[in-house]
């Protein structure tokens, strides 16, 4: 496990790709802790397997957008986008992926406020 | 013909197996660009999760999917068991490996046939889903459900195995490696079939990687991957067998993966129904789960499935992820639509294994400024100008 400060995130997955050995981006898991939320990058290189964590606040959580460098993680970047309202600088799609059309801007259903069920009516 | 038109398929399709969209963008009978909208199906599983225990959770994940249904259910039970420090039996390993494994063939047997009808090869799609009933059997005899098997508890599996249920395992494999070789010689030389799909779809060995692609869609382009031998679970470490690749990167290629791994299936099982380890098939363990976080990989029949759980110290996780395989594999799929033929939109689709077919409805757009063929409908007059008014 490797932490690292969000504003690096771009330059050292350039850095592990430069290695020129076989990388692939397996996903990127998002949640929330507290006043934050957490990025974890799992990769699986010929090495093993490497996770890399990086954190943003939850107010304004902002991160470089890895696409460019490696198209395979648009996908994960567009549903934490969608579901945790994490917003990926560069990002060359940045429409939902996941919520529907209607669902209510502002709300994102990973966040630890929003309840897993739903309120007797 | 600089005409662009819009090829909607999905969400709600005749013959859509699973809602998703594709918009593709076609100039004439080639694709220019696709586009993929997902969620249709999204039914807010990860949440769920938190708010339900781990044995509550392992139902409720089992249900993902249907086909892969033991993948998922492993997967997390893997994960469990590794925030839990327990350590599984080793015949129960084994148990889960079988279980799997005859799972691959079932799902292998299904593609070849969907892949058969997409390409107007009806027969091998009735041939290959008649054999897969002796797979489906086999797998109701071992866990008693044909799908969704309930087969894992954390801690082990639930079912173990006789003397007599491994005779029958071993006279269903015989069967199906049969059939398994003709169904090789269809795919490796039937002259109308190689020739339909060789060269369709294409995927380079590097777009593959780039993309992030897995499972044999990556191994169809040469991309020597399978976590079964890189990050072994249960007792692959303990099995040999051959990680099958094809470097022709196109749907033959795939195709090709697909029935050579089904053959490493049946002889994994084989192995494995030897080498049964005696003992007891799962331990009792904690229901409260240290605070902690565990990853877990899977090969499943459509590529690595992965798995995060984090705890809390309750007995509800904090935070499940999970990652099926198909979503991985959608991002190359856009590559691999490029500049070819809308004929072959069906089987390149089909070729990562979700699978859709058939066109929907058109929109002209791009079309000249002052064009009188251009023309936007709402819903309700597209509605409107297809009722008839009067009955047929």
């Amino acid at each position: 496990m490797v932490e690292i400060p969000a504003q690096d995130i771009r330059k050292w997955v350039s850095d592990l790709l430069k290695s020129g050995k076989f990388v692939v981006l397996s996903t990127i898991t998002g949640y929330q802790e507290g006043d934050k939320i957490f990025l974890l990058y799992h990769f699986a290189t010929k090495d093993g397997m490497v996770d890399v964590r990086s954190s943003v606040p939850l107010a304004g959580p902002k991160i470089d957008s890895i696409s460019n460098v490696l198209p395979g993680a648009i996908l994960y970047e567009r549903e934490i986008h969608d579901i945790l309202g994490v917003s990926f600088e560069g990002i060359p799609d940045n429409r939902r992926l996941i919520l529907p059309e209607d669902w209510p801007d502002g709300v994102y259903p990973l966040r630890k406020d929003y309840p897993a069920t739903r309120g007797e009516k | 013909m600089n005409e662009r038109i819009i090829l909607p398929i999905g969400p709600q399709h005749p013959l859509l197996k699973e809602p998703t969209h594709f918009k593709l963008t076609v100039e004439g009978e080639k694709i220019v660009d696709a586009d993929i909208r997902l969620g249709y199906n999204h039914r807010g599983i990860e949440k769920a999760a938190e708010d339900r225990t781990y044995v509550q959770d392992l139902y409720m994940i089992e249900r993902i999917c249907g086909i892969c249904s033991h993948v998922h259910a492993t997967n997390f039970v893997q994960a469990t068991e590794e925030l839990m420090h327990v350590e599984i039996p080793a015949r129960a390993k084994y148990l889960r490996v079988i279980v799997g494994e005859l799972e691959r063939i079932h799902s292998h047997l299904l593609w070849l046939g969907v892949a058969g009808h997409e390409v107007g090869y009806d027969t091998l799609f009735m041939v290959s889903w008649r054999d897969r009933e002796v797979v489906q059997d086999l797998l109701e005899l071992i866990t008693g459900n044909r799908v969704n098997y309930g087969m894992n508890t954390l801690g082990g599996v639930r079912k173990d195995l006789t003397k007599e249920q491994i005779d029958e395992v071993l006279k269903g494999l015989k069967v199906l490696e049969d059939r398994t070789r003709y169904y090789a010689k269809v795919a490796l030389e039937e002259t109308t079939f190689v020739a339909r799909v060789s060269g369709v779809g294409p995927l380079p060995k590097d777009v593959a990687i780039s993309h992030c692609a897995v499972g044999p869609t990556a191994r169809g382009s040469g991309v020597d991957y399978d976590i079964r031998r890189d990050a072994p679970y249960a007792a692959y470490n303990e099995i040999p067998f051959k990680v099958i690749t094809s470097d022709r990167g196109d749907v033959l290629g795939r195709t090709i993966v697909r029935v050579l791994e089904t053959f490493e299936a049946i002889n994994i099982i084989r192995y494995a129904l030897e080498h049964l380890p005696e003992g007891p098939i799962s331990i009792k363990v904690p229901r409260k789960v240290a605070a902690g976080e565990a990853e877990s990989r899977y090969e499943a029949p459509r590529g690595e499935c992965i798995h995060y759980v984090r705890s809390n110290g309750t007995d509800k996780p904090d935070r499940v992820k999970v990652r099926a395989p198909t979503l991985a594999n959608l991002t190359s799929i856009r590559y691999t639509l490029m500049n070819q033929q809308v004929a072959d939109i069906p089987i390149i689709v089909a070729a990562i294994d979700p699978c859709l077919s058939c066109t929907d409805r058109t929109q002209v757009i791009l079309a000249q400024a002052d064009s009188k063929r251009s023309e936007n409908l709402s819903w309700g007059e597209l509605r409107r100008r297809c009722v008839t008014k009067k009955p047929l």
